[in-house]
């Protein structure tokens, strides 16, 4: 064979430096010559002595020929060795690709496993990566705190407990600070503050502000473009956009005056707004946008990607807003009560959030006791990215499990061809090859099934990517976060080639040292035992034991076992939230906001009177059953908290006014929604500005605040006005299926001073539907210039509240399921190849008239050890990992045992049915042929 | 050294080399023979400057080399033509041979 010579010079190992073989070489060739020349001159008839001296001094100068060829020969010795490695690498590829050919199932599985992993990990990343590792889109972001007001009295309170240390800034408490801390800096002080000179005083040249801003959200109508919506509107003090260092794309941002009470109405569009509704017109300046009815200028367009969500711990994600107007402009009432505005300072070179803590918090507490009130500053980074960030550290983690049970499916089914292969390599050992050269030969084989599975991977990360952005929620604002650049599918190569390389390392180290005689004179049968995992028989065998083999089964079902219980414990989450009773019924109601707009009703009574009109309007159209409306509805992100105080209860100055949700109601708002009445009345008609002003209380408000009594007749102090407790009423979830029920109470929404912007909600009579269009017209019927947009149902509005935890199940069980099939394609591959070793023991008991059902049942318990040490393994391992899940759950104890033993009974299921099968197959023998083939 | 021979012209040794090994592979002292027979004995090459010429052209790709086994059953040193080496030999043997038939009209009496 002409390809011999070459193996054994390909697998010759060990070899000099090149420096020392070039100076050897040198030395001989020169030698040669000599020699060579000396002979000639014999046979001419000179003496040898003669002769050796004639051919020295012929050569020339022989001293510098040893000095400067050996740096040449150097050189072309390296060059030569490069190019033997290049060929051998070259080699090692083309006969790794032969070799696959060769078991093409094998391949294939091997493949579409790493494929799939790699394809879904890379897409993860592609959409993970802007969060976890892009720097927030501000100016120097490190500098960037959120600044808290802390109520330290309310710790451990069961309605505020939750909020004690992230109370929001009211518009005062922000014009104080800033006043103090930051235009104190500008005066002419601030020279000697700039030569490092301190400045005894909060404030001044030495603060440790150098800027704040606050921001706050709400939602409100946009008229006169397009169709009329609601839109959620961002308030900006005018120094936020200067503190983010952010230039606008179009116009100007706002002026240092255009903000607080009468504030110019001016508004900034956020570049999608701009992009999407006003067609990316250039000239956008100056357009006129009607919010909640009242006029605003168009004074410029933010930049793309610009996003300042809230960051207090019970924020959802919502997407970027997408119009900005400066605070104060919405017309809402800057009260130092008014703790509305989420505040964000920027740090001055150098100093500590703590030094900045010691500067906020005296001005924030004023007079009153440190026990009382205090500050906080939190990094904005950790903030913004938070809620985000947990979630896709979890898909990451079940991610990399997926990808390492790709990555341990390979390797079994690599040791297996390892096993398989073995006379091959006996005979390539033979040859003169090392155990480093096979070792090599291996690694070439099970990096090209890596680099064959990342390229699988390719369509699966385009794919799985969109469907990511496309399928999650607008809540986790993935889509807005950049698209996917070339580098996603450079991790997913490199993904590919470090999953082949590593994971072939162990079928390479397997076969590291083979028992070469024994496997060539086992004639590559090779295995005629392994049973039992011991080994011991098969003598001929290269090191790949079916130990081994069964241990990375045992390793692919324990991580799988581990996204099973995962998966298992999030859907009973999921189930839990949906099953939570949210204290309303949703079936059927439909919801239309509203907003009644300040130039036509610009009283209360006004707007107390356009509304009756649409709600009796809208009573007569067919089908409706009810009509009646709140400031806010459960679940709508919408609506607020109150201090309050029970009349005749002394409170001191410095003591904590109690809190509670305040909703502004419509009468038979409580009976609509299947809120239970539990005592006295709720509000009816007569319930009107000039009557006398009365309130209903929810149960936990009535337990907590007259414990033992009732609250009926009593009053409560809200607004400097005094309300007539007249009703109890069930209590609501307002903010969340998550959240604890909270105390809360109710006013008649024509006595409250927030009327103008309610939500209506609609009950239809039993089996009637009720038409959008039907709505609008009726609400057009009262006024045709009134936006009737924002129909809805309360249904949707509960069906969001759950869809970011139904999307993460999903995924999740995506990958639970993905990771099953790929442990039985594990368990199928070694119960296969174990049966098919031993056909040939298995043919002779069978020809000697053995029960072939009762060869597989043996063959099936052979695996079940590996996998039920997996199963224990998984179980141990999703135990000490649960924790990590801890803020996903809902309802479910994170060591749920019924789900835990679901997950290991399904789990073991498959595997057991993957081994049977294989088993079955591969011992579909004809015993004859097996006989006369040995 | 021979007297007589002719000093080797600047340049070209490499192309008389590479002539050399146009065909079988051949060990350095083979090629100064060969290029001894060739040149009725005129050409003499000096030893260390063939070595260092196999080597620079070794180098340059020109040639490859492989030990094997001489006539007189001595380790030696063989080297061979690569695909390079085989252009530059037909390039170089085309300029020196355009250049000598210059050199001799130039050297050619003057018509009558």
């Amino acid at each position: 064979m002409s390809f011999l010579p070459k193996v054994r010079r390909l697998l010759r190992i060990r070899e000099r430096s090149p420096r020392d073989q070039a100076a050897r070489d040198v030395e001989a060739e020169i030698a040669f010559h000599l020699e060579e020349r000396t002979d000639d001159l014999v046979r001419e008839g000179l003496p040898r002595e003669e002769a050796a001296a004639r051919a020295r001094a012929e050569f020339g100068d022989l001293e510098a020929a040893r000095r400067s060829l050996p740096g040449r020969a150097e050189v072309t010795e390296r060059r030569r060795r490069l190019g033997e490695w290049w060929d051998g690498v070259r080699w090692d590829f083309r006969h790794a690709l032969r070799r696959l050919r060769k078991s093409r199932a094998m391949t294939v599985t091997a493949v579409l496993s790493l494929g799939l992993a790699i394809g879904a990990a890379a897409a993860i990343f592609g959409v993970a990566e802007p969060v976890l590792v892009r720097p927030l889109p501000y100016d120097r972001p490190g500098e960037l705190y959120t600044v808290w007001n802390t109520y330290p009295g309310w710790r451990g309170h069961e309605v505020l407990g939750s909020q004690w240390a992230h109370i929001p800034l009211s518009y005062p408490e922000y014009r104080e600070l800033r006043a103090r801390l930051v235009e104190g800096a500008s005066s002419p002080g601030r020279a000697r503050g700039d030569a490092g000179l301190a400045v005894e005083s909060t404030g001044g040249a030495d603060a440790p502000v150098r800027e704040l801003a606050i921001f706050g959200e709400r939602e409100m109508a946009l008229t006169g473009r397009g169709e009329p919506r609601r839109v959620r509107v961002g308030l900006a003090s005018a120094s936020l956009f200067p503190l983010l260092g952010v230039e606008p794309s179009e116009g100007r941002l706002l002026g240092p005056e255009e903000e607080g009470a009468g504030a110019p109405r001016v508004a900034l569009l956020s570049h999608g707004t701009w992009r999407d509704r006003f067609g990316g017109d250039p000239e956008v300046s100056g357009t006129r946008i009607r919010l909640d009815g009242r006029a605003f200028t168009v004074v410029g367009v933010l930049p793309p990607g610009l996003h300042v969500p809230g960051t207090a711990p019970w924020a959802t994600p919502a997407p970027p807003r997408e119009v900005w107007i400066p605070v104060g402009a919405d017309g809402s009432e800057l009260h130092p009560d008014s703790h509305d505005y989420e505040a964000i300072a920027r740090l001055a070179q150098g100093r500590t959030g703590e030094e900045a803590v010691a500067a906020v918090a005296p001005i924030l507490r004023g007079d009153r006791d440190p026990e009382v009130r205090g500050a906080r500053l939190e990094p904005r980074v950790r903030g913004e990215r938070g809620e985000v960030r947990r979630g896709l550290l979890l898909l990451l983690g079940a991610v990399g499990l997926l990808l390492l049970i790709a990555c341990a499916n390979v390797a079994t089914l690599l040791v297996a061809r390892v096993r398989r292969g073995e006379r091959e390599i006996a005979t390539q050992a033979a040859l003169g090859a090392t155990g480093p050269r096979i070792a090599r030969l291996l690694l070439a084989e099970s990096a090209l099934v890596g680099l064959l599975g990342a390229a699988a991977g390719v369509p699966v990360a385009w794919a799985g990517r969109a469907l990511l952005v496309g399928l999650a929620p607008p809540e986790l604002a993935v889509a807005h976060l950049g698209s996917a650049d070339l580098r996603f599918l450079l991790v997913g190569g490199a993904l590919g080639l470090v999953t082949g390389i590593s994971f072939g390392l162990l079928p390479a180290w397997t076969a590291r040292r083979p028992d070469l005689r024994a496997a060539l004179a086992s004639g590559g049968r090779g295995v005629t035992g392994g049973a039992g995992g011991g080994g011991r028989q098969g003598r001929g065998r290269i090191r790949g034991r079916p130990g081994l083999q069964r241990g990375l089964v045992a390793f692919q079902v324990a991580l799988s076992l581990v996204l099973l219980i995962a998966t298992g414990l999030l859907a009973r989450s999921l189930a839990a939230r949906l099953r939570v009773d949210h204290g309303f019924r949703a079936e059927q109601l439909t919801t239309l906001g509203l907003s009644l707009p300040g130039e036509r009703y610009p009283t209360r009574e006004a707007v107390s009177t356009g509304l009756d009109r649409i709600v009796r309007e809208l009573g007569t159209l067919p089908g409706v059953g009810a009509v009646t409306g709140a400031s806010a509805l459960p679940f709508s992100g919408d609506g607020g908290s109150s201090s309050f105080e029970v009349e005749g209860r002394e409170v001191g100055p410095d003591a904590k006014k109690p809190e509670a949700l305040r909703r502004a109601v419509l009468p038979d708002f409580h009976r609509t929604l299947g809120i239970p009445v539990l005592a006295g009345r709720t509000f009816t008609a007569a319930d009107r500005e000039g009557a006398e002003g009365v309130a209903a209380v929810s149960r936990s408000m009535a337990e907590r605040f007259w414990p033992g009594g009732s609250p009926l007749g009593e009053r409560i102090l809200w607004n400097d006005l005094p309300w007539r407790v007249v009703g109890i009423v069930g209590d609501v979830r307002w903010e969340g299926l998550e959240e604890e029920v909270k105390p809360a109470f109710y006013l008649p929404l024509h006595q409250a001073p927030d009327r103008r912007a309610p939500t209506l909600v609609l009950r239809p009579t039993p089996g009637a539907e009720i038409g959008a269009a039907a709505i609008r017209r009726a609400v057009w019927r009262v006024d045709p210039a009134l936006p009737a947009e924002g129909i809805g149902t309360v249904r949707a509005l509960v069906s969001r509240a759950t869809r970011v935890s139904r999307f993460r199940t999903l995924l999740v069980t995506v990958f639970a399921a993905t990771a099953l099939v790929l442990a039985a394609v594990g368990v199928f591959g070694v119960t296969a190849h174990a049966v098919g070793a031993r056909r040939r023991e298995l043919g002779i008991r069978l020809a000697v008239g053995a029960d072939r059902g009762r060869l597989v049942r043996e063959a099936v318990a052979r695996e079940a050890p590996g996998i039920g040490a997996g199963l224990l393994l998984g179980l141990a391992g999703a135990t000490s990992a649960a924790g990590l899940l801890g803020r996903f759950l809902f309802g479910v104890d994170r060591h749920d045992p019924a789900t835990y033993a679901a997950a290991a009974l399904l789990l073991g299921a498959v595997a057991l049915t993957a081994s049977g099968i294989a088993a079955r197959r591969a011992a579909r023998i004809d015993p004859m042929e097996v006989i006369r083939v040995e | 050294m021979n007297d007589e021979s002719p000093s080797l012209l600047k340049g070209t040794l490499d192309v008389m080399v590479l002539r050399a090994l146009s065909g079988e592979p051949l060990h350095g002292y083979a090629v100064t023979r060969w290029i001894r027979r060739r040149s009725d004995g005129h050409l003499d090459v000096d030893d260390a400057a063939l070595y260092q010429a196999l080597h620079r052209m070794e180098e340059r790709g020109w040639l490859e080399s492989e030990w094997g086994r001489s006539e007189s059953n001595r380790r030696a040193k063989f080297y061979r033509l690569t695909p390079r080496g085989e252009r530059e030999l037909t390039r170089q043997s085309r300029s020196i041979r355009r250049y000598a038939r210059a050199l001799l009209s130039v050297l050619a009496p003057e018509p009558a």
